[in-house]
């Protein structure tokens, strides 16, 4: 065991000189001499037919080689369903969707001649909300979607603006409404908004003559990209090469298919020449997709004790434009639709709407984050209700091993402790959850808490593989799928690696980049499964490459492979230390002093994939689609102008059961940066449309996220319930700290102002609006 | 990043400054004045100004310094804004300044930037007209002056082709100048209501920027503020009718805000209900 | 009077180095320095002066590169993060978590480098006031302020040791 920078020490990441000193090569700053650059042009009109593109002007101007337009591809990409063009074909049907993209010479002059070309629009009314989707004289957006392929776990339902319907049945709720003491019913809703990862997307694409198609993409899902290239454009899987820099924050924006295809069909227009495609912010905020909006519907039924008997859900998510990872978004949300409470009864339908407004990706949580502000909000209305402490109901009604899920799936001993967390929280925040302390100057300070769980909604056949090859001084080099986005996640396979085989971790050499023609196979960095997964897969490298050198050592000190063990870079008989080998020695084979050599190079290869895992009963939502649920708490305290409205979250607590902290710092980094997101998507994000459906925020002047000084008092406290399937016990924790955020700082100015407040963002008007009405 | 040619000029002095301009003009070439350059590079990215060439005034030399006189500090046009907020003759002002864009911004963004430039805040406009600065500008006839209020009107209001060269700010002008900046959120933004206030023997100066679609003022004899028995309904009474509704903020919270904020300088009644 | 048209050549004196380089007048100097004189450090986050990620200190200053012109940088003394070498705000950027994607950390440091330079006894409100010039996603700014606590309590030892 090498505990000196193993597991659970905090160790500075692999890359980190290099970031400091701006030697990062991100995807953006690769420029070569035969690149080519492409800009687009992007509708200004949430919903419009096209009836006209003239690119007369446009293809005279300096130095353009290609324009691509909707009429240049008669094809849909989708990655569940397949519903959207590369670029808009007839219509548009969102504000900043792209209409037309330019390959020049120089980016500047790819820009100049995209301002040239004119469209001609007919406007028509957009559709804002997922309710007005829903109404009975709402137009229909997709009005092929009969014909859209799709996956089975996918519902479609044609002639109707919903893309997928996820139905859970659990129990019998009616009953439990008609006999429960209190019911409760609450409305709440939330804008479509943006990742605003600081490195806009970026894709470049080449095309050999051989045939070899080359993407170097900011993606977090290289293998993904490679499939889907595949399937849209039939190319070869062995003939497409896709590479994944470190990339700038992701957030799950950048996972399936962003860029990559668009940057394809540019390259096939000239040629196979590379082609550099980079948004701009603008294109990058509305162009690309953004996370899902929410209004929702959530009915609580319980005893008198405060005991939930049932709930009763509809969750209309706002998939804007296009389906893209929504469709599975609002199915995640389905599958954890109640929050981390035990609940018997349920009846929820949630559904992915299609409205003309930005369309929407993965995003940090995945429905969750969003799932979580409707079920929060709703449970401090029943504690309100039943006059109960908002942390005790919540005590009373966390989930615990063996019960079953909203899926029925049970929990197993794996499962984090969250009454544990909701205690931590409690205390990180004083107690005394409910009260509302008066200050002078008409201020109040205030308390929020709320509980989060996540599963990871994946594919039944999730994966994750690691390849271990060794060095002439018997260092190592690990190479997996996993995309370094800023998680640090190479840094904690690293560490694995140097904790199970006994190397220092700077002798575990980490490849930064994922080239999907030497990397394994993995499912996507996303899901925060990466460490949990890759994890896995690396400990079974590692004993491969143990097996072997055991193999070798034992053909040389003739001594039996079971008397063997390798730690502190040799390998040798425990109880006679003497009796070993160097593991310089023996990792690209040995050589006897005679000249002999034998066994060759130790290569150790190791693979994980999700098992047990079913989809979901389209009638009752029944199945086991969660590989692991990582459950915590979260709390905040804000003080609270009620002159004004304005208000500052001086705290910000988190607790959460993690199963096995690899890295310290790492996580904790984790936890906070997510508890930075989430604060900012409930107090000041979000897009903001006119009544034509454009957006007025669309640059970051406008679209505001946290700055320096904004930030509270950070406190995060981890507990370890081992995951048993987790690498040394570990779970996933990269998303979930933005789960609970909303729901907290939304309860708390509730409590502030004595009125619900179930409208993000939560701006200082509107507390000060809200704050009026229950004065008046 | 700006897809359009441009031409640069950097003239040294103020005569060829403004013949650059004449002549472009004259020959149709569609030229902007330049300075921090801060908005001009934005707005000719986004298409929202257009020009074929740029006269960059930073080498005027004057207009980058700051001088102190016996009755005014002057500052050139070209003094960015965290120059201005250093010195030491100018700490009345340094509230204000000091929320303008970010700290970095403010390394180039002018006081003439600001001022002459197209977003509708100029808040560095308050302080100057409050303590009744005077301005000096470039036009046909060389360097002219006047008082800034009586060529400031929603917007500096200059002749065609003229260049605002020098603020004078009264040394010892008297008056007791109160701000208070908003937002409607975070603190690098826009302000939904910047309040300025200085309240001097002979009048009392109120200016808002972000209030309404540009910057507005009253000037109110103290005689008759002294006499004001509401003093926040009074001075908001004023500007009301004035108040914008935009995706910051609704014209019924800024006014709210501004009455609040009157009632913490003042001391006057404010019942929110 | 100076008159830049089309295609100039001028020199920029970046990272201690004079360049010569060809632009043109409405080149800005982020596009410059990273496409012709390849520093990719400062990145493109917005081209918009919104987000801090091309800051380079012009003399001793930050400035934000997307806002500023490459022929406007004649005669000054551009650093860049690849013109630092061994700081102490690096060090403690790496110690302390300042930075996890690090696309925003090239601004940040040219920031924060400038501001221990200038005011090693900078307080809580100056900080705030300099660096809230720049946006990250990842970290929630608690290591990059705690970087910049570490950095500013070596500095004013090593200032403190010199006298």
């Amino acid at each position: 065991m090498n505990t000196k920078d193993g597991i659970g020490t905090s160790l500075t990441r692999k890359e980190s000189l290099d970031k400091v000193s701006g030697r990062v090569i991100y995807g953006g700053d690769n420029m070569t001499p035969q690149m080519l650059y492409a800009a687009q042009k992007t509708s200004p009109h949430a919903h419009a037919k096209i009836i006209k593109i003239d690119t007369e002007k446009a293809k005279g101007m300096k130095g353009i080689k290609a324009i691509f337009t909707g009429d240049d591809y008669k094809d849909n990409l989708g990655l569940y369903l397949c519903d959207k063009p590369p670029v808009a074909r007839n219509v548009v049907r969102h504000y900043g969707e792209v209409v037309a993209a330019v390959v020049a010479d120089t980016y500047a002059n790819a820009t100049a001649a995209a301002d040239a070309i004119a469209v001609e629009y007919e406007v028509m009314k957009p559709i804002l909300s997922p309710l007005e989707a829903l109404s009975d004289d709402a137009y229909t957006i997709h009005e092929e979607m009969g014909s859209y392929s799709h996956i089975k776990p996918i519902h479609p339902e044609p002639g109707t603006n919903v893309a997928n319907r996820t139905k859970i049945r659990k129990g019998n709720p009616t009953e439990a409404f008609k006999s429960a003491h209190v019911t409760i019913e609450t409305f709440v809703e939330i804008p479509p908004g943006d990742h605003v990862a600081m490195e806009p997307r970026v894709a470049i694409a080449e095309i050999k003559k051989t045939g070899y198609v080359h993407i170097l993409s900011s993606t977090q899902a290289p293998f993904v990209v490679k499939g889907l290239m595949h399937q849209f454009f039939g190319i070869d899987q062995g003939k497409i090469i896709v590479k994944a820099p470190l990339i700038g924050g992701g957030f799950g924006g950048k996972a399936g298919i962003q860029l990559e295809g668009l940057a394809y069909l540019l390259s096939q227009k000239v040629g196979g020449r590379p082609v550099k495609l980079v948004n701009t912010r603008e294109e990058d905020l509305t162009g690309s997709p953004g996370h899902i909006g929410l209004q929702a519907k959530i009915k609580i039924a319980a005893d008198a004790e405060g005991k939930i008997m049932g709930m009763d859900m509809d969750y209309y998510f706002n998939s804007g434009a296009y389906a893209d990872y929504a469709v599975n978004v609002s199915r995640a949300a389905a599958i954890s639709c109640t929050g981390p409470y035990y609940v018997p009864n349920i009846r929820c339908d949630s559904m992915c709407v299609y409205t003309n407004m930005p369309f929407a990706t993965a995003y940090r949580g995945f429905g969750h984050i969003e799932m979580s502000f409707a079920v929060e909000r709703a449970m401090d209305e029943l504690a309100n209700a039943l006059k109960m402490d908002p942390l005790e109901l919540r005590i009373k009604n966390g989930i615990k091993p063996h019960d079953t899920t909203p899926v029925q799936s049970v929990l197993n001993e794996s499962t984090g402790d969250i009454i544990k967390c909701f205690e931590e929280v409690g205390a990180m925040l004083g107690g005394d959850i409910g009260a509302t302390q008066q200050l002078e100057n008409n201020t109040v300070r205030v308390k929020g808490v709320t509980g989060l769980w996540k599963a990871p909604a994946m594919p039944t056949n999730t994966d994750a593989g690691a390849i271990l090859t060794f060095n002439s001084d018997g260092s190592c080099n690990l190479n997996t799928g996993v995309v370094e986005i800023g998680q640090g996640t190479k840094t904690g396979l690293a560490q694995i690696v140097s904790e199970r085989l006994g190397i220092p971790v700077d002798k575990v050499h980490v490849v930064m980049e994922v080239d999907t023609s030497v990397s394994p196979s993995d499912w996507a960095t996303a899901a925060s499964r990466g460490l949990m997964m890759a994890g896995m897969a690396t400990l079974e490298a590692c004993e491969d490459a143990e097996n072997q050198i055991k193999e070798i050592a034992s053909a040389v000190l003739r001594v039996p492979k079971r008397d063997l063990k390798v730690d502190g870079e040799r390998v040798f008989v425990p109880d006679e230390p003497k009796i070993g080998l160097n593991l310089s020695e023996v990792v690209l084979g040995y050589v006897y002093p005679n000249g002999n050599a034998i066994y060759g190079q130790v290569i150790g290869s190791g693979k994980y994939i999700a098992k047990h895992l079913t989809d979901l009963d389209p009638e009752t939502g029944e199945g086991h689609p969660d590989l692991e649920w990582t459950l915590g708490a979260e709390g905040v305290e804000i003080e609270v102008n009620l002159n004004t409205g304005k208000y500052k979250i001086l705290k910000a607590v988190c607790c959460i059961d993690v199963g096995k902290v690899i890295s310290p710092a790492l996580a904790r980094g984790q936890i906070v940066g997510g508890m930075a997101m989430g604060m900012g998507y409930t107090t000041m994000e979000g897009f903001t449309f006119n009544d034509r459906g454009q957006v007025t925020n669309g640059v970051l002047r406008d679209y505001k996220i946290m700055r320096y000084g904004d930030e509270p008092e950070y406190q995060v406290k981890f507990l370890e319930t081992p995951q048993q399937d987790g690498p040394y016990g570990a779970r996933g924790l990269g998303e979930q700290s933005v789960i609970g955020m909303p729901g907290a700082i939304a309860n708390a100015l509730s409590r502030a102002v004595g009125k619900g407040m179930n409208q993000i963002p939560l701006t200082p008007e509107k507390v000060w609006k809200t704050s009026m009405e229950v004065k008046r | 990043m700006i897809a359009y040619n441009l031409d640069y000029f950097k003239p040294e002095t103020t005569e060829e400054a403004y013949e650059c301009m004449k002549t472009l003009k004259e020959d149709k070439v569609n030229a902007l004045y330049y300075s921090g350059g801060t908005e001009v590079i934005t707005n000719l990215r986004k298409g929202a100004s257009k020009a074929d060439a740029v006269i960059d005034l930073k080498g005027i030399v004057e207009m980058s310094e700051i001088l102190v006189e016996d009755e005014y500090i002057v500052v050139g046009a070209n003094v960015p804004l965290n120059v201005m907020i250093e010195h030491p003759e100018l700490e009345s002002v340094m509230p204000i300044l000091n929320k303008i864009a970010d700290h970095t911004v403010r390394n180039a963004l002018t006081i003439g930037g600001n001022i002459c430039g197209k977003l509708p805040f100029r808040e560095a406009v308050l302080p100057l007209l409050a303590l009744n600065s005077s301005i000096k500008w470039v036009d046909e006839s060389g360097i002219k002056e006047s008082l800034l209020r009586d060529v400031f009107d929603k917007r500096l209001k200059l002749p065609p082709n003229a260049f605002l060269y020098q603020i004078m700010i009264p040394r010892n002008a008297g008056g007791q100048m109160i701000s208070k900046r908003m937002e409607a959120h975070t603190e690098v933004d826009y302000p939904i209501l910047h309040v300025v206030m200085n309240i001097s023997d002979t009048e009392v100066f109120v200016g808002l920027s972000g209030f309404s679609s540009f910057p507005v003022y009253q000037l109110i004899p103290r005689n008759v503020y002294d006499e004001w028995s509401d003093p926040v309904g009074s001075i908001a009474g004023l500007f009301e009718k004035d108040a914008k509704s935009d995706e910051r903020a609704s014209k019924e919270y800024r006014v709210h805000l501004l009455k609040n904020q009157i009632a913490l300088f003042t001391g006057g009644a404010y019942d929110s209900l | 009077m100076i008159h830049y048209s089309g295609n100039v050549s001028i020199q920029l004196n970046v990272n201690r180095e004079i360049h010569e380089v060809v632009v043109m007048p409405q080149d800005t100097l982020l596009r410059v320095m990273r496409e012709k004189i390849g520093y990719t450090g400062p990145k493109a986050g917005c081209e918009n002066g919104d987000c801090g990620a091309c800051t380079v200190l012009m003399d001793g200053k930050p400035v934000k590169a997307c806002l500023m012109l490459a022929v406007e940088a004649v005669g000054k003394e551009v650093l860049t993060v690849e013109g630092l070498e061994d700081t102490e705000i690096q060090k403690a950027f790496i110690s302390e978590g300042g930075f996890q994607c690090g696309f925003c950390t090239a601004g940040f440091l040219m920031n924060a480098f400038a501001l221990l330079e200038t005011n090693p006894d900078a307080d809580e409100a100056e900080k705030k006031d300099w660096l809230s010039a720049n946006l990250c996603r990842c970290t929630g700014y608690e290591g990059i302020e705690k970087a910049l606590t570490l950095a500013q309590k070596r500095i004013q030892e090593k200032n403190n040791n010199k006298r």
